[in-house]
C-alpha cells in the first residue's frame, strides 16, 4: 500500500503513474504540489458525469463505470476528458474504499502550460495513442475543412487567416499563429510525388490546400484532401510516417518543418495546449474512456 | 511540498449543501441613513456624557469610566456571542439599537436624583457604542466584496460623520438654551429613531439551496485558520493600541480644555468643537478617503493617522507648546472617523464570514474598550504627576511608535490574506524537490528492493537527482530495466563494491547492461578478455563499449588488436544510426581526448538521437566541445535541452561565449532566441547582469520576451540574486504604455463602424491579444522585481473572471507596486478610455489604420497592410510606400508590398 503523507512518498506515488515516468523529477513536484489527497468510501462516487470533472490518480482500490470498466491502482479517471474539456459521460464509483490524488482540470492544464516537458511528454503519448488506433483507411483526426483560397502566391497574412479557420489552430493565439505562419513555406507538388513513405522519419507537416494524396497503410488504401494535414500526427508522436503518401493530383499545400512547429509550440504554449487538447478530443471521440496504461511514454 | 491533514479530505456519501447566491453590488444611502442616525444620536449623548461627567466628577475620574466600560462591554460582547448563529445581525443590531433607546430614557431621569447617574451614563453610552456600531459593520460587510468595500465604505462612513457633525451641532445649539442633562432625551429619541432605520437596510438573504456536484470542479486548498487566528489577533492588537495612544492624547486635550475654561462654557465648547472637528472629518470623508485609498493603498492609508499623531505629540514633548496638543486633536478628530474607521473596516473584509462575526466583538471589545481601560490605567498612573500633561504626551509617544509598527506588520498580514485566498484557489507554481533527510533516504533504499520495477525506477531517480549514492545491491535486481538504469547512474570511479559485481553482469544477456557493465570494467582495468571477447558480439552496444574500452587501454603502441579496435570503430562510426548511437553512447560513458574528432564527426551527421549522446559525452568532459558547434545545437528543438546542459557543464567560459553572442548582432535569430534561457541557467549574478542589460536593448521581441522570461526563472529559482531594478520598471513602465495603447486602438476601431471584412476581425482580436500581452509582461516584469509574490497568481486572477479574486489580486498590487507605476497599470486594468480624445485623435478609419501601420510590432503591420489592401483605401498607398522602408523585417516589407500590389489591382 503507498502511503502519500510525505513529499518523497508522493513523489515515489507519481512517478509509478504512467506518462509520468519519462517527466522530470522537477516537473513532477510540481504535480505532486498541487494534487489533494482524497479517501472515498465504497460505493461513493467519485466522478460525477460533469464537465471539467477533475481527474484521479488511482493511490489504491478499485473503481469501475456503469458499463464495465475498472480502474486500479496507478491508473488515472479522467485524463483525456480533463485535457479535451470534455464532459464526462458515466459515473464512475468506488468499488472498494479507494485513495485517490485528485488534481482539477483546470490545474492540470496550468501546469501542462507552465511545464513544456510535461506537455510534450502528454502531447507525444497522446498521437501516438492516435496513430497506433487509428484504422488503416481513417483519415487522421486533424482534419481540416476546404475553404475558399485564393489562387495567387498566399502572403503572411492570408495563411494566418487560413490556419486559424481549423482546429486546433483556431484555439491559438494569433501571434503563435503568425509565428507558424511566418515559418510555413507555400508549395505545389505534381501528382505521383512522394510525401512520406512509411517508417521515414517525419520532418515536416503538410497543410493541404488544393490537390489530394493517396495513402496505404498495412496495405489498406485511403485518400486525404484539402483540410487534412499529412504528417502531422507523426510529427506530434515525434514518430517516422505511420503510412507511405504520394500526391494522387498536383497539389497546392502549406509546409512546416518540424523543427520550426516545436519551436513556436515552446515560445507558444497556448498553441501547444490546444494541440493537446484537441489530440485528447479525438481519442475521447473514438469513445475511448481514459486507460492509462494505453498511454504510452515517450523513450527517446 | 508538505502534506498536512488540511489538504487531506475525505468525501463519502452524495450532499447537497447550502450555500448562499453572490450578492448584488451593496447600495450605500440605506446604510448611510442608518449610520446617520446612530452618529446624531451619539454625538448628542457624547456631548452631554462629557460636559455632565466633566462638571460633576471631574477629569480625574475619566480612567475608572473607562475601566468600568471596557468591564461591561466585555461582559455584554461575551453574552452576546453566545447567541452568536442564532441571531441575524440586522435583527441584532435593531434590538441593540432598542435597547440604547430604552436604557438612554431612564438615565435621562436618573440624572436629576444623583451626580453618580453621569458617571453611569458615561459607561452607558461607551458601552452601547460598543455593541452598536460593530453590529452595524458587520451588517454591511456581510456580502461585500474589497472593491465594493473602498468605494462604499467611505461613503457610508461619510453618513456617520455627517450624523455626528449634525449630533454636535444639535448638541452645541440646545447647549445654548436647556441645560446638558436635557441633551441625553434628544440622544435617546435619536436612538429611537436609528432603531427605526434599520428596517431600510436589507435582510441577510436567506441561504439557497444549491446542488452541488458531488464532486467539485476545482481544487481549493483551505486556508489554515492558525492565519485567521494570527489576523484576528493583529486586528485586536491594532485597536488596542491605537485606541490607547488616541484615548491619551484626547485626555490629554481633555485636559488642557479643563485647565483654562470655566465649568459652564465646557458643554458649549466641546460641543463646538466636535462640530468644527466633524466638518473637518467630513471633507476629509468625502475628498480625501477616497483618493487615499485609491493612491496610497489601504496599508498606507492605515499609517497616517499614527504618522500624525506621532508628530504632535513629539511636537509637544520636545517644545511644549499647547497648538501641538491641538494639533493632535485635530488630527485626531479629522481622521479617526474618515479615514482610520474606514481603514479599519476594509481590514475586515479579507477574513471570512465566520472569522469576521466572531472577531469584530472582541476587535471593539478588547480593542477599543480595553485599550480605552488601559490608558485610563496609564492616566491614573500619572495622576500625581506634577507635570502630567507632559508625561501623557511622552506616553503618546511612545504609544504611536508601538501603533506604527503594528501597522507595518498588519500590512503585511493584511496582504497575506489575500494571498493566502488566491494561493488557495489557484495552482503552486514554484514546487522544489524535497530535501532528503535519514529516513527518506532509508526509504528510498528500501523501495530500490521492490518487486515493482516502477518503484524501484522511481527511488533510483530521486536517489541519483539528490546526488545519494546507488547502493550496489541493486545491481542485483531481477528487473534488466532497473539494472540497466542504475548502471547508468553510475560514473566516474567504479567503487569496490560495484567491481565486484560487474563481472557476472558483462556476460549478462541484455546487451546494454553487458555494453554498461564492460565500460566500467574498462575503468577498472578489470575484464580484459572478455573486452577483447565482446568485439565480436553480435549487437552494437557491446561492440561500442568493447572498442571505446580497448582503445582506451591500448592507446600506446600499434598491434593487431590496435587495428581491430580501429577497424570496428570506423565500423561502427560509418554504419547504420543504431551503431553510431551505440558508438556515441559508449564514448559518452567514458569520454577522453581522444575521442574529440571522433564526437565530431558524429556531430556533423546532425541525426539528433546520435547529436544528442554527442552531447551527453561532450556534458561529461565540456572540454572536448566544440563551442561553435554547440551554440548552432540550440536552434534545433530535439537537442537543444542537451545541448544547454554542456554549456552549464562549461562553466563560466561557455557562459562568456554565450554573453557574447547575445550581445553580436551576426547571431542568427534561431540561436539568439534560445540564448536568454540558457543563461538563465548558470544562475549567477554576471548571468543576470547581462540579462538585464540585454532587456532594453533587444531588437527582436520574441527575445525580448525571453530575456524576460529566463529572467524570472532566475529570481524565481534564486530570490537573493540580486538586479539592477531600473531597466525591468522602465520596461514594466513601456509595457503599460503598450498595452494602453493597444487598448485605445481597439477602441478606436470600433468607433466608426468600418465595414465587417476577416482583416478587421484579425485586427481587433489582435490589438486585444496584444493589449493582455502587454499586461502580462507588466507582471512578468513585476514578479522579477518582487520574485516571492507570486505575480503570476495575481496576473491570472486580474485577468480572470472572478470577482472576490480580481479584488484579492488589486489589493496585493496596490501593495507591491511602487506609486509611478500603480496609477497608470490600475487605470489599465479598470479599462478606463477617454473615447472622447479617441475621435478627436482617429476622425476617421483610415487614420487608424495609419497609426497602425506605423506600430513596432510587426504582425500588427502586417494586418493592417492586408486590412488596407481589403477595403482598398488607395488613400493610404503612399503611406504604405513611405513605411515601407522603416522596416529591417522582411515578412514586414513582403507584407506592404503585396498590399501595394492588391491596391494597385
Amino acid at each position: 500500500m503507498d502511503d502519500v503523507q510525505t513529499p518523497v512518498q508522493r513523489l515515489l506515488t507519481l512517478r509509478q503513474f504512467p506518462g509520468f515516468e519519462d517527466a522530470s523529477l522537477d516537473e513532477l513536484a510540481v504535480i505532486a504540489q498541487n494534487v489533494v489527497e482524497q479517501q472515498f468510501d465504497a460505493g461513493a462516487t467519485i466522478v460525477a458525469p460533469a464537465r471539467s470533472a477533475p481527474l484521479h490518480l488511482v493511490v489504491e482500490g478499485t473503481l469501475a463505470s456503469p458499463s464495465g470498466q475498472t480502474w486500479g491502482a496507478h491508473e488515472v479517471v479522467g485524463a483525456l476528458e480533463a485535457i479535451a474539456r470534455r464532459r464526462t459521460r458515466d459515473p464512475i464509483t468506488a468499488e472498494t474504499p479507494v485513495r485517490t490524488l485528485r488534481l482539477a482540470a483546470a490545474d492540470f492544464r496550468e501546469i501542462l502550460d507552465d511545464n513544456y516537458g510535461l506537455m510534450s511528454s502528454v502531447r507525444r503519448a497522446l498521437a501516438r495513442e492516435l496513430i497506433a488506433d487509428l484504422a488503416p483507411a481513417t483519415p487522421p483526426p486533424v482534419r481540416l475543412g476546404a475553404d475558399e483560397i485564393s489562387a495567387a502566391q498566399l502572403g503572411m497574412v492570408d495563411r494566418l487567416i487560413i490556419l486559424r479557420r481549423y482546429m486546433p489552430f483556431s484555439r491559438g493565439r494569433i501571434e503563435a499563429l503568425a509565428a507558424l505562419a511566418q515559418a510555413s513555406e507555400e508549395i505545389r507538388l505534381p501528382a505521383r510525388s512522394l510525401v512520406g513513405a512509411q517508417g521515414e522519419p517525419a520532418s515536416t507537416v503538410l497543410v493541404l490546400l488544393d490537390g489530394t494524396v493517396h495513402g496505404t497503410r498495412d496495405g489498406v488504401s485511403f485518400v486525404l484532401g484539402p483540410g487534412h494535414a499529412p504528417g502531422a500526427l507523426e510529427s506530434l508522436a515525434e514518430m517516422p510516417y505511420a503510412t507511405t503518401m504520394s500526391t494522387l493530383t498536383p497539389i497546392r499545400a502549406l509546409r512546416f518543418p518540424n523543427v520550426a512547429l516545436f519551436d513556436v509550440l515552446e515560445d507558444h504554449t497556448d498553441l501547444a495546449l490546444a494541440m493537446v487538447e484537441s489530440l485528447a478530443g479525438a481519442l475521447v471521440d473514438r469513445g475511448r474512456t481514459e486507460r492509462p496504461h494505453n498511454v504510452r511514454p515517450h523513450v527517446n | 511540498m508538505i502534506p498536512s491533514p488540511a489538504n487531506s479530505l475525505r468525501m463519502s456519501a452524495a450532499s447537497t449543501s447550502m450555500r448562499a447566491l453572490p450578492a448584488d453590488p451593496p447600495s450605500v444611502l440605506p446604510p448611510a441613513i442608518v449610520l446617520f442616525f446612530v452618529m446624531v444620536a451619539h454625538s448628542i449623548l457624547e456631548t452631554a456624557r462629557d460636559a455632565l461627567f466633566l462638571t460633576r466628577l471631574g477629569a480625574d475620574r475619566l480612567g475608572w469610566a473607562y475601566v468600568a466600560i471596557a468591564a461591561l462591554a466585555l461582559g455584554a460582547v461575551l453574552l452576546v456571542r453566545s447567541f452568536r448563529g442564532v441571531r441575524e445581525v440586522r435583527a441584532m443590531l435593531f434590538a441593540f439599537l432598542v435597547l440604547a433607546t430604552a436604557g438612554t430614557t431612564i438615565l435621562a431621569f436618573a440624572l436629576t436624583q444623583s451626580p453618580w447617574a453621569a458617571f453611569v451614563l458615561y459607561v452607558w453610552t461607551g458601552t452601547i457604542a460598543t455593541l452598536v456600531v460593530p453590529a452595524f459593520w458587520l451588517v454591511i460587510e456581510r456580502d461585500v466584496r474589497i472593491g465594493d468595500a473602498k468605494r462604499i465604505l467611505g461613503a457610508i462612513a461619510a453618513g456617520g460623520t455627517l450624523g455626528a457633525l449634525a449630533g454636535s451641532a444639535i448638541a452645541s445649539l440646545l447647549g445654548h438654551f436647556v441645560e446638558a442633562r436635557h441633551l441625553v432625551e434628544a440622544g435617546a429619541i435619536g436612538f429611537g429613531i436609528a432603531a427605526i432605520s434599520v428596517q431600510l437596510l436589507p435582510a441577510a438573504r436567506k441561504p439557497t439551496a444549491v446542488p452541488q456536484p458531488e464532486v467539485p470542479d476545482v481544487v481549493v486548498r483551505p486556508i489554515s485558520e492558525s492565519a485567521g487566528r494570527r489576523y484576528a489577533q493583529l486586528l485586536v492588537l491594532l485597536a488596542v493600541v491605537s485606541t490607547v495612544t488616541l484615548t491619551i492624547g484626547d485626555l490629554m486635550f481633555k485636559r488642557l480644555l479643563v485647565e483654562r475654561l470655566p465649568a459652564d462654557q465646557l458643554a458649549t465648547v466641546f460641543g463646538a468643537t466636535y462640530t468644527g472637528l466633524n466638518v473637518i472629518a467630513l471633507v476629509i470623508q468625502l475628498v480625501v478617503t477616497p483618493r487615499l485609498l485609491d493612491r496610497v493603498g489601504v496599508g498606507s492609508a492605515l499609517a497616517v493617522l499614527p504618522f500624525l499623531v506621532l508628530a504632535t505629540a513629539l511636537g509637544f514633548v520636545l517644545t511644549g507648546a499647547a497648538v501641538a496638543v491641538f494639533a493632535l486633536k485635530l488630527a485626531d478628530g479629522g481622521l479617526r472617523n474618515s479615514v482610520h474607521r474606514v481603514v479599519s473596516e476594509i481590514l475586515f473584509v479579507p477574513m471570512p464570514s465566520h472569522e469576521r462575526e466572531k472577531a469584530k466583538p472582541l476587535v471593539e471589545v478588547l480593542g477599543q474598550r480595553g485599550g480605552q481601560a488601559l490608558a485610563a490605567g496609564i492616566v491614573l498612573a500619572m495622576a500625581s504627576d506634577t507635570n502630567a500633561t507632559w508625561s501623557l504626551a511622552v506616553a503618546t509617544t511612545a504609544t504611536a511608535v508601538l501603533w506604527l509598527l503594528v501597522v507595518a506588520t498588519m500590512r503585511r498580514a493584511y496582504v497575506r490574506r489575500f494571498r493566502d485566498k488566491l494561493d488557495a484557489a489557484g495552482i503552486h507554481r514554484e514546487a522544489r524537490l524535497p530535501m532528503l533527510d535519514g529516513a527518506s533516504i532509508e526509504l528510498l533504499v528500501e523501495t530500490l528492493a521492490s518487486p515493482d520495477e516502477r518503484e524501484a525506477l522511481a527511488a533510483l531517480d530521486l536517489l541519483a537527482q539528490r546526488g545519494e549514492r546507488i547502493p550496489a545491491l541493486v545491481l542485483y535486481h531481477p528487473s534488466d530495466n532497473v539494472v540497466r538504469h542504475a548502471l547508468s547512474l553510475l560514473e566516474g570511479e567504479v567503487r569496490p563494491d560495484v567491481s565486484r559485481v560487474l563481472h557476472q553482469l558483462t556476460a549478462h544477456a541484455d546487451p546494454q547492461i553487458r555494453a554498461a557493465a564492460l565500460a566500467a570494467s574498462s575503468r577498472t582495468g578489470l575484464h580484459h578478455a572478455r573486452l577483447v571477447a565482446a568485439l565480436s558480439d553480435a549487437e552494437a552496444d557491446v561492440r561500442a563499449a568493447a572498442v571505446v574500452g580497448l582503445s582506451l587501454i591500448r592507446a600506446t603502441k600499434r598491434t593487431q588488436m590496435t587495428r581491430d579496435v580501429e577497424a570496428e570503430l570506423a565500423a561502427l562510426r560509418d554504419g547504420t544510426i543504431e551503431e553510431r548511437i551505440a558508438l556515441a553512447h559508449a564514448v559518452a560513458r567514458q569520454p577522453d581526448d581522444r575521442f574529440r574528432s571522433l564526437l565530431l564527426q558524429l556531430a556533423g551527421r546532425r541525426e539528433p538521437p546520435v547529436v544528442r549522446e554527442v552531447l551527453r559525452a561532450w556534458e561529461h568532459a565540456p572540454r572536448l566541445a566544440d563551442v561553435e558547434r554547440l551554440l548552432k545545437f540550440l536552434e534545433d528543438p530535439h537537442v537543444r535541452g542537451d545541448a544547454r546542459r554542456v554549456f552549464i557543464a562549461g562553466g563560466e567560459l561557455y557562459l562568456a561565449r554565450l554573453l557574447d553572442a547575445l550581445d553580436d548582432p551576426r547571431t542568427s535569430l534561431g540561436v539568439r532566441r534560445h540564448l536568454p534561457r540558457t543563461i538563465s541557467r548558470f544562475h549567477s549574478p554576471e548571468a543576470a547582469a547581462a540579462l538585464v542589460a540585454r532587456l532594453p536593448r533587444e531588437p527582436d521581441g520574441a527575445t525580448q520576451f525571453k530575456v524576460l522570461r529566463a529572467l524570472g526563472r532566475m529570481r524565481a529559482d534564486t530570490p537573493e540574486l540580486e538586479i539592477d531594478e531600473a531597466p525591468i520598471r522602465a520596461y514594466a513602465r513601456r509595457s503599460i504604455e503598450d498595452a494602453s495603447r493597444y487598448a485605445s486602438l481597439s477602441a478606436a476601431l470600433a468607433l466608426h463602424r468600418p465595414r465587417p471584412t476577416p482583416g478587421l476581425e484579425l485586427l481587433r482580436e489582435l490589438l486585444d491579444e496584444k493589449r493582455l500581452h502587454a499586461i502580462e509582461r507588466v507582471f512578468r516584469a513585476l514578479g522579477i522585481l518582487h520574485p516571492l509574490d507570486d505575480l503570476r497568481n495575481v496576473h491570472d486572477a486580474l485577468v480572470g473572471q472572478h470577482d472576490e479574486h480580481r479584488g484579492a489580486a488589486r489589493e496585493i498590487l496596490e501593495h507591491l507596486v511602487t506609486t509611478d507605476l500603480r496609477a497608470p497599470l490600475l487605470q489599465l486594468l479598470e479599462g478606463e478610455i477617454d473615447h472622447e480624445a479617441l475621435r478627436e485623435g482617429y476622425p476617421a478609419h483610415r487614420d487608424i489604420l495609419a497609426a497602425l501601420l506605423a506600430d513596432p510590432s510587426d504582425s500588427l503591420r502586417c494586418v493592417a497592410a492586408h486590412h488596407v489592401a481589403e477595403l482598398q483605401l488607395v488613400e493610404l498607398r503612399d503611406e504604405l510606400v513611405r513605411l515601407r522602408p522603416v522596416t529591417e523585417s522582411a515578412l514586414v516589407t513582403h507584407a506592404f508590398e503585396q498590399a501595394i500590389a492588391r491596391l494597385h489591382g
